[in-house]
């Protein structure tokens, strides 16, 4: 939440930047990508972008104007790309009721039930997809909102002289988000060069799906490659609900790659990106401490650190092999009715005992 | 570590310079925090120039004394923005410059068995910033200094008054290295100064050529803030990474600022005790700005005034812009450690929540994790505070600096070391 001031203490000058800065430079990141569903196509799933990020927008302007009294909550612009993040992981002909309504939970319950951006646990594009997976289940597995003949704008594009760069340029199958690598990939370049992500969670997270991936698949499996971009560089790299520390950055890319493997060796077939971000999402906290900074004159206790590191490695294979199971039993929902309670619980708990600094 | 745009070169070459006496002096009787001298002059008195007005009772505080001479109008306290309230011996200039006796001056060099002395008697406090009492830290060398480090590096943006010092009191800066080493004999005397100011280097060379000065050496750092800081200047001289409980000088290695061993030369050879010091006055609303020689005890207002600033639209800021304090009272006086007065444009500033993005992780010159100190203290949870190990902030501000969401660091970081202490207590 904002506070308007003057400098009363030191630091007196500041570095020039801003949160609304750094999300508008994700929003640019990911416009080409956006451009290039329109290209698949055409206007239905830019249709589907634009319902998602007007349902989060408004919602969060209802939300914090009812509770907070304020009208200037969208202005950061963390609503936008919630919204942006959200359709670029659902289907191409999604509902869009549906879309309208994983928006709106997604910065509900992702975000604003929390405190507002920056206080919350999980991914609240990725929160509000499960949202819509448990609300919607019948809409979400169909197969029809994947794919209409009469929309496509184009099947493929032919500007390289390679077949498979050309599918690298464009592919026209997959979620909004997923139609091109090269984008993705430009998109997530584009961030680093602006300091807006680092390289070792998107770079730990392929390498090890990468290795993964390839030792336990024997043709078997499959993924999708830009899926797994799409949450490389843009959902696991969510600022307040990742790691913060370069170590803990690498470990923290590197178990989801390794959860992300284990889902779909498991049989988890396209949610895998999803639930292995949230489940590190809701690490992210003990990983911050196991792989927290040396302090200046401190000498590392190794051993100790490795003990901690193994346990909380084991502690994320209970709770991954746990979220696959019940996936495997169809309760994800339970899961996603239990969170919305614990959300509500939180929510009424910081109304009732607040911060305790008002900010 | 932290890079700032070059604000310095406003004020770098102007030399340094004198101004008309402020007709009224304030000057504070506080020395490192907390610690005060005590006023051993009435209202009505008439003092004169270099007499001792207050003395220290313990050995944190120090000594005091008249920057002119006049009369004593009395004696007040200020509150600092911290809280702490402070004794100020308020003068009135009766601009005749009538000195003390000053005493015997000694015939060649003071033994060194009088020097923590000499240089308590003329109230010397570390003009870095933190104000610590020089002579009780020689003391707590002992014999056992290896490195004596005479800091040069200014690191806060827009100073320029060490540079300019060094520059013009060349030859005061390295008598007052030769004779406090008399005391401290460490084998090893290195003056550091940053990379932009390697100019330093021609204007030292004929100083280092001197068979007086042999053995001293001269080590350029690295840009960067706080690179000024004791810590990180030892690390940079020695190798080695001090933690926060182990305290410099206690390990053998002596650190002062260039204007504390310029005032030392002046106590020990010609026995003047502490009553000016070298001030920069810049920052985007101070005009042409420059360093000025200021008597201890000039009210901001009276230099600014010379300035032609209005203290409307401006921030002033009373030492450097990174770790100084805001100046709401115009009488607020320039202090020993006082190294600027800066006229910052007031700018308004947008708080957010933070996100998370661990810029304030990457600029900790301590390698801590200020988000957490943050945290902790929304949740008031000591425990949070003191296993992210918020004991060893040095207070730096380069967190808050780098915070593209504005969150106010620096305050939770002061409330957070408040919160351990009282839950000590």
């Amino acid at each position: 939440m904002k506070r308007f001031g003057f400098s009363t203490t030191a630091p007196f000058i500041r570095r020039t930047d801003s949160v609304s800065s750094i999300m508008a430079d994700v929003l640019f990141a990911l416009l080409p990508c956006c451009v290039m569903a329109w290209v698949a196509f055409g206007s239905r799933p830019v249709l589907v972008i634009l319902v998602s990020c007007g349902s989060a927008v408004l919602a969060e302007f209802l939300f914090t104007r009812l509770y907070a009294g304020k009208t200037d909550a969208v202005a950061d612009g963390s609503s936008l790309v919630t919204g942006t993040l959200l359709a670029c992981t659902l289907a191409p002909f999604t509902p869009l009721y549906a879309a309208a309504f994983g928006g709106a939970m997604a910065v509900l319950f992702g975000k604003l039930l929390y405190g507002g951006l920056g206080r919350n646990r999980f991914n609240p594009a990725l929160v509000g997809r499960e949202f819509m997976t448990a609300f919607f289940p019948a809409v979400m597995a169909s197969g029809a909102i994947w794919y209409d003949r009469n929309a496509v704008n184009f099947s493929s594009l032919d500007v390289l002289p390679d077949a498979f760069l050309n599918t690298l340029v464009f592919n026209g199958g997959g979620a909004i988000g997923e139609y091109s690598v090269l984008f993705l990939v430009l998109g997530g370049i584009y961030l680093l060069l602006r300091k807006r992500i680092g390289w070792h969670i998107p770079l730990a997270l392929t390498a090890t799906f990468t290795l993964l991936f390839l030792a336990v698949s024997n043709g078997g499996y499959q993924f999708s490659l830009a899926g797994v971009l799409l949450g490389a560089i843009y959902m696991a790299t969510d600022m307040p609900t990742s790691a913060t520390t370069r170590a803990g950055q690498l470990y923290y890319g590197a178990m989801i790659g390794a959860v992300a493997v284990l889902c779909i060796a498991l049989g988890v077939r396209h949610a895998y990106m999803s639930y292995a971000i949230l489940l590190l999402n809701g690490f992210a906290v003990p990983v911050n401490w196991v792989f927290r900074t040396r302090v200046w004159g401190e000498t590392l206790n190794l051993p100790s650190r490795l003990a901690q590191a193994v346990a909380l490695t084991a502690a994320i294979a209970g709770a991954a092999l746990g979220v696959i199971w019940l996936h495997a039993q169809g309760w994800i929902a339970y899961l996603v009715l239990f969170y919305i309670a614990w959300s509500v619980g939180h929510f009424l708990y910081r109304q009732y005992k607040p911060d305790a600094v008002a900010v | 570590m932290t890079r700032f745009a070059d604000t310095k070169v406003a004020t770098r070459e102007g030399g340094i310079e004198t101004l008309p006496e402020a007709p009224f002096l304030y000057v504070p009787l506080s020395a490192h925090r907390g610690h005060f001298a005590r006023p051993v002059v009435q209202a009505g008195d008439r003092v004169l120039k270099h007499q001792l007005i207050a003395r220290a009772d313990d050995p944190f505080s120090a000594h005091v004394h008249a920057p002119v001479s006049g009369h004593v109008a009395g004696i007040r306290e200020i509150t600092e923005p911290d809280g702490t309230r402070v004794p100020v011996l308020m003068l009135r200039n009766d601009f005749e410059g009538a000195c003390a006796a000053s005493s015997d001056v000694w015939e060649g060099d003071p033994p060194p068995e009088a020097i923590a002395d000499l240089l308590a008697e003329a109230g010397l406090v570390g003009e870095g910033g933190a104000q610590f009492p020089t002579a009780l830290k020689y003391r707590s060398a002992g014999q056992h200094a290896s490195a004596f480090i005479v800091n040069g590096a200014e690191c806060e943006p827009y100073l320029t008054a060490d540079y300019a010092l060094m520059r013009e009191r060349t030859a005061a800066l390295f008598e007052g290295i030769r004779l406090v080493n008399t005391l401290l004999r460490a084998r090893d005397v290195v003056i550091v100064i940053e990379d932009h100011n390697r100019d330093l280097e021609a204007v030292f060379a004929p100083y280092l050529a001197q068979e007086c000065y042999a053995g001293y050496r001269v080590q350029i750092l690295t840009e960067g803030y706080p690179q000024g800081s004791a810590r990180q200047v030892v690390l940079a001289v020695t190798g080695r990474e001090l933690a926060p409980s182990l305290h410099p000088s206690a390990e053998g290695f002596v650190v002062s600022n260039v204007g504390t061993v310029v005032a030392a030369c002046r106590a020990l050879k010609e026995r003047l005790p502490v009553v000016t010091r070298i001030v920069t006055v810049s920052g985007e609303g101070a005009g042409e700005g420059g360093n000025y020689d200021v008597p201890i005890g000039t009210p901001v207002g009276h230099l600014l005034g010379l300035h032609g600033v209005s203290p409307r639209r401006h921030t002033i800021v009373l030492g450097g812009p990174m770790m100084g304090r805001p100046v709401t009272d115009w009488t607020t006086p320039v202090a020993k450690g006082s190294g600027g007065i800066l006229v910052l444009p007031r700018e308004s500033v947008t708080q957010e929540n933070c996100i998370g993005c661990a810029r304030c992780v990457e600029a900790c010159p301590m390698r801590l994790m200020p988000l957490k100190y943050d945290e902790g203290w929304r949740r008031s949870d000591p425990g949070m505070l003191k296993r992210y190990r918020l004991d060893a902030c040095i207070e730096c501000g380069a967190c808050e600096y780098s915070c593209p969401a504005n969150v106010p660091l620096m305050a939770s970081i002061k409330a957070g070391k408040a919160l351990i202490r009282g839950e000590k207590s």
